[in-house]
């Protein structure tokens, strides 16, 4: 569906050209990329700078009804705010679009059923004036706003997780890692209207906003995006980069980017370190790799087994070229890399860290030796260079902490995964040796009061069994029995327990769950012991019914044999996820213990930092100020 | 879809209101609605589409899972709906094997949502036991802060006595 | 480099500054600032500039490392992984650095400016030490349970 649309204006899906916005001096561009991992790009973008409207889009549901989603909310959109700019001012106008987008995308999926819950998301930003444009956003596309070189997001995402977290219901790095984090709570096309989250943004010079699909963000760290949207690179070198960013980090995603910058002029300061600076830097390299070789770096565990040269070249050289190259483009990117790279092969090899410590600190010393060699001809360059070679070292200690980071979670996993499989063995000994664990008592367990399903109050649905119905039933599922593999043991015992269940003449829950509670044995709470049990069950329900049609007994009885076996059926699953939610309670029980336990000692150590913090206070008013920051404590630099 | 199928779904598919007692719920959602739902795809797709598995229903679950609702009452929920399902075909559908076709769909549908509950709260313990262990770990590093605490606040004292002393 | 008693003096000036700077941009810090109430987060951040200013008048790297510790432990017992906190201290560092850059644009140089990126790096490299300190045990503690897994004794 594609509105009609004014001649001149540029409405187009990618790779948008710099085109400047003469009279808002803002310079704007977008890209998309399939990814590495879809065939088709569901992702659709609007970048049209007579309406000012900038949209990213990414559609969702199978047999491509994602891209149909997306093109159908895209065009309906840019239509919207085509015919109505004039009437409705921009936040209004802007809701309203999307809205109109939702509703485009609703009626579009009712025309055909492949097409049922097809949806796109949406993140929208209208330029009104140089100073002030409006973001609105629907699902989990973003919008961030970089502003004094610090990455912000200007939307939350749309997600049931959080939601959650809103709501303190969930912690924040929970909902990193819960399985529903990426279910929207909303988007265009559920249905015919939808809430819109719209925020108007005062513009101050210098910002950049950024919109983005989750392809992006999902693929590419903050701080990478920080440092490439930061750097002084127009905006379409910008979102190729971050795309190709995020294709380096899997790029199992669609990926669109629209970078918008409101520009000014680059500080001084900025100019004479990207010009001055960096020739200054470069003409010491000499100076750089020889301090660097004199403190040791060829001797260094990670340098081990390369000639001098080649360890000079491919450690202290490469870090001094990736400075080089940061100063130039007021970047962080390559010493981010740099250190990645080194930090990244010592570890896969086993390396330890302190190798890795000690060559840092060897170039870090040779940097600044280099920088106080310059200070000592130019102090205005030297201090300029000194500020933005510790901000490279910074940036390197970033990447290098995200890499023990990642180590540390993957070590926690490993400890959590042996920890649980050795519990898992000392829970199943105990739940085997029934006569040891004190709480269990030899009275029957369905007098027991902390089963679950016990409930009385259930309708019984098959009240009284007549003879000629058990009759049937037991005809029924003796069929059902022959029909079944002999190595299909546990569904031989379900049929059994069904015939149980559904000739008991009570009509009560009490044998679904005494049948439930012999099926489930002594079974490990997990994956494959759950998936075996339930598809045992689902194996069963389906011989079941074709046995019905093939007992000799009148239609009318077939169809009370179906209902009483299926009743019966229900009630036996009932039971056995019953079963499962009584197995697992205890964890979270014992998860709410652990949680009281750290918040008590949280405290402790809150009200012994304040005590701490007190001293140190004290300690800082009596410290002779005379002396260099260096001399003053047990400081290294 | 032959006439008569496309007679049947409609047949029940007018039970909705009674089966989920809407009216009771006036404009909220009814409880159990996903499980109706999918007794009704269930009954337009017919036969076995994805063996044990309606992908539609498994979202339905999960998003309520996922807003917070517990397992026992989406349980609860999907076994008030297979009961009403039962008693309303039986007063609403005057063939048996019309009945039959109903009661089988219904089946297939609540071990789905019992299986989808279930390995839910399979997931659910895996993460709270990890989350346990975490906690533990967490309790163990601001166990070993404590110390330096103490040891840093007796340093601390002594510095500034000292400084005391020599002003 | 020397420094002359007023850095500690200057600091203490740009403090409020510097915390409003943070404030409106918490959320960047780390979300789960953005979510506090104001008067948490500014307790919080608070607290932060508070030890870097004892940082700056003292210079004791001991003293540093003892906090940045307890401040780690906690932020883990709020379930916060330290690379966010990291990402947290280094842009606090940073905001402050900016600042004192805005309010001392003169090239030769502000003095503050210079030792709050000094001090942020400094940061950083204590953080790396501190998490690697903590990958050790925990490998540690790993290599010990998987030692008793294979001789099939219980985890503790």
């Amino acid at each position: 569906m594609v509105g009609a649309l004014d001649e001149g204006a540029e409405r187009v899906a990618a790779g948008v050209s710099n085109q400047p916005q003469q009279q808002l001096q803002m310079r704007i561009a977008g890209d998309t990329n399939v990814g590495k991992v879809r065939t088709t790009n569901e992702d659709s973008m609007i970048v049209d700078h007579q309406l000012r409207l900038y949209v990213v889009l990414d559609g969702m549901g199978g047999a491509n009804a994602g891209d149909l989603a997306s093109q159908t909310a895209r065009d309906a959109i840019g239509m919207f705010v085509q015919h109505q700019r004039l009437t409705m001012e921009p936040k209004q106008l802007l809701e309203a679009a999307i809205q109109y987008g939702s509703a485009a995308v609703f009626n579009a999926a009712q025309q055909a059923r492949e097409r049922h819950g097809m949806g796109t998301t949406c993140v929208a930003c209208m330029i009104i004036d140089a100073k002030r444009a409006v973001v609105a956003h629907v699902g989990d596309s973003r919008a961030y706003l970089l502003r004094h070189g610090r990455l912000q997001s200007l939307t939350r995402d749309h997600t049931i997780v959080e939601e959650l977290v809103d709501r303190g219901v969930l912690a924040a790095d929970e909902a990193e890692r819960h399985p529903y984090k990426n279910v929207l709570s909303r988007n265009l096309g559920a249905r015919p209207e939808t809430r819109v989250d719209v925020l108007e943004l005062e513009i101050k010079p210098g910002d950049r906003i950024m919109l983005c699909s989750d392809g992006l963000y999902g693929y590419a760290s903050n701080d990478g995006m920080q440092y490439l949207l930061g750097s002084g690179d127009p905006p379409e070198t910008v979102a190729r980069d971050l795309i190709d960013l995020a294709l380096r980090g899997g790029g199992g995603d669609n990926v669109s980017v629209i970078v918008i910058e409101a520009p000014q002029p680059a500080p001084t300061s900025t100019q004479v370190v990207r010009t001055s600076g960096a020739t200054a830097w470069w003409q010491h390299r000499k100076r750089f790799l020889q301090i660097a070789k004199d403190r040791g770096i060829t001797k260094n565990a990670i340098c081990r087994g390369l000639k001098p040269d080649e360890a000079l070249d491919l450690v202290a050289s490469s870090l001094c070229e990736a400075i080089f190259h940061d100063l130039e483009k007021s970047t962080g990117v390559n010493v981010w890399t740099f250190a990645q790279n080194i930090a990244g092969g010592w570890f896969e090899r086993g390396g330890q860290w302190q190798p890795l410590r000690d060559l840092m600190d060897i170039l870090a010393v040779s940097a600044r030796a280099c920088v106080d060699d310059i200070r000592k001809t130019d102090a205005k360059l030297g201090f300029l260079l000194d500020v933005a070679v510790s901000r490279a070292l910074v940036v390197a200690e970033l990447a290098l902490g995200g890499l023990l980071a990642e180590r540390l979670r993957h070590v926690d996993h490993d400890l959590i995964q042996i920890h649980g499989a050795m519990q898992e063995t000392i829970d199943g000994e105990l739940d085997r040796h029934d006569t040891e664990a004190p709480e269990r008592t030899s009275s029957k367990f369905i007098d027991q009061a902390t089963i679950p399903f016990m409930r009385p109050d259930r309708p019984v649905t098959n009240p009284g069994v007549s003879a000629e119905l058990v009759t049937a039933i037991e005809k029924t599922l003796t069929i059902a029995r022959g029909r079944t593999s002999p190595r299909a043991e546990l569904v031989k015992q379900i049929l059994e327990s069904l015939e149980t269940i559904a000739t008991d003449p009570s009509g009560q829950f009490a044998s679904a769950v005494i049948a439930a509670r012999e099926l489930y044995g002594v079974r490990t709470v997990d994956d494959a012991g759950v998936t075996q049990l339930f598809d045992a069950l689902d194996a069963a329900r389906i011989i079941t019914a074709s046995s019905v049609h093939q007992a000799s007994v009148p239609d009318a009885m077939r169809a009370k044999v179906l209902r009483a076996v299926s009743s019966a059926h229900q009630r036996l699953v009932g039971a056995m996820t019953g079963l499962v939610l009584e197995a697992v309670s205890p964890y979270s029980m014992r998860l709410e213990e652990a949680k009281v336990a750290t918040g008590e000692l949280r405290d402790k150590v809150a009200r012994t930092e304040r005590k701490r913090a007190e001293l140190e206070r004290k300690f800082a008013s009596t410290v002779d100020q005379s002396l260099p920051w260096e001399r003053r404590g047990t400081t290294e630099w | 879809m032959s006439d008569e199928e496309v007679d049947l779904i409609e047949a029940v598919r007018v039970l909705r209101d009674e089966v989920l007692e809407t009216v009771e719920h006036g404009d909220r959602d009814p409880p159990g609605a996903e499980v109706f739902d999918a007794l009704i795809n269930a009954l337009t797709v017919g036969g076995e589409s994805v063996p044990g598995l309606d992908l539609q229903l498994h979202e339905s679950v999960t998003r309520r899972l996922a807003w917070g609702d517990s397992e026992e009452m989406v349980l609860a929920d999907a076994e008030r709906v297979f009961d009403r399902v039962l008693f309303a075909v039986e007063r609403a559908l005057r063939e048996p094997t019309d009945r039959m076709v109903v009661i089988e769909a219904a089946t297939q549908v609540a071990v789905t949502v019992a299986r989808v509950v279930s390995l839910a709260a399979v997931g659910r313990a895996s993460r709270d036991r990890a989350a346990r262990l975490r906690e533990e770990m967490a309790q163990r590093q601001l166990k070993e802060v404590l110390e330096k605490q103490r040891a840093s606040i007796v340093r601390l004292e002594l510095d500034t006595t000292s400084s005391d002393t020599k002003a | 480099m020397s420094t002359a008693p007023p850095v500690a003096r200057a600091y203490d000036l740009l403090r409020p500054k510097i915390l409003q700077r943070l404030l409106e941009l918490r959320s960047t810090l780390d979300p789960s600032l953005g979510r506090l109430e104001e008067s948490t987060a500014r307790a919080q951040i608070g607290a932060v500039l508070d030890h870097l200013g004892n940082f700056i008048a003292t210079g004791d790297l001991g003293l540093h490392r003892a906090f940045l510790h307890t401040f780690m432990a906690m932020r883990a017992a709020e379930a916060q992984g330290p690379a966010a906190v990291l990402a947290m201290l280094v842009a606090i560092g940073d905001t402050a650095a900016q600042v004192s850059q805005e309010e001392n644009p003169a090239p030769e140089g502000s003095e503050l400016t210079l030792l709050l990126t000094r001090v942020t790096a400094s940061t950083a490299r204590a953080v790396n030490d501190l998490i690697a300190e903590e990958l050790e045990r925990r490998m540690a503690q790993w290599s010990e349970l998987s030692t008793k897994e294979r001789k099939g004794l219980p985890p503790a």
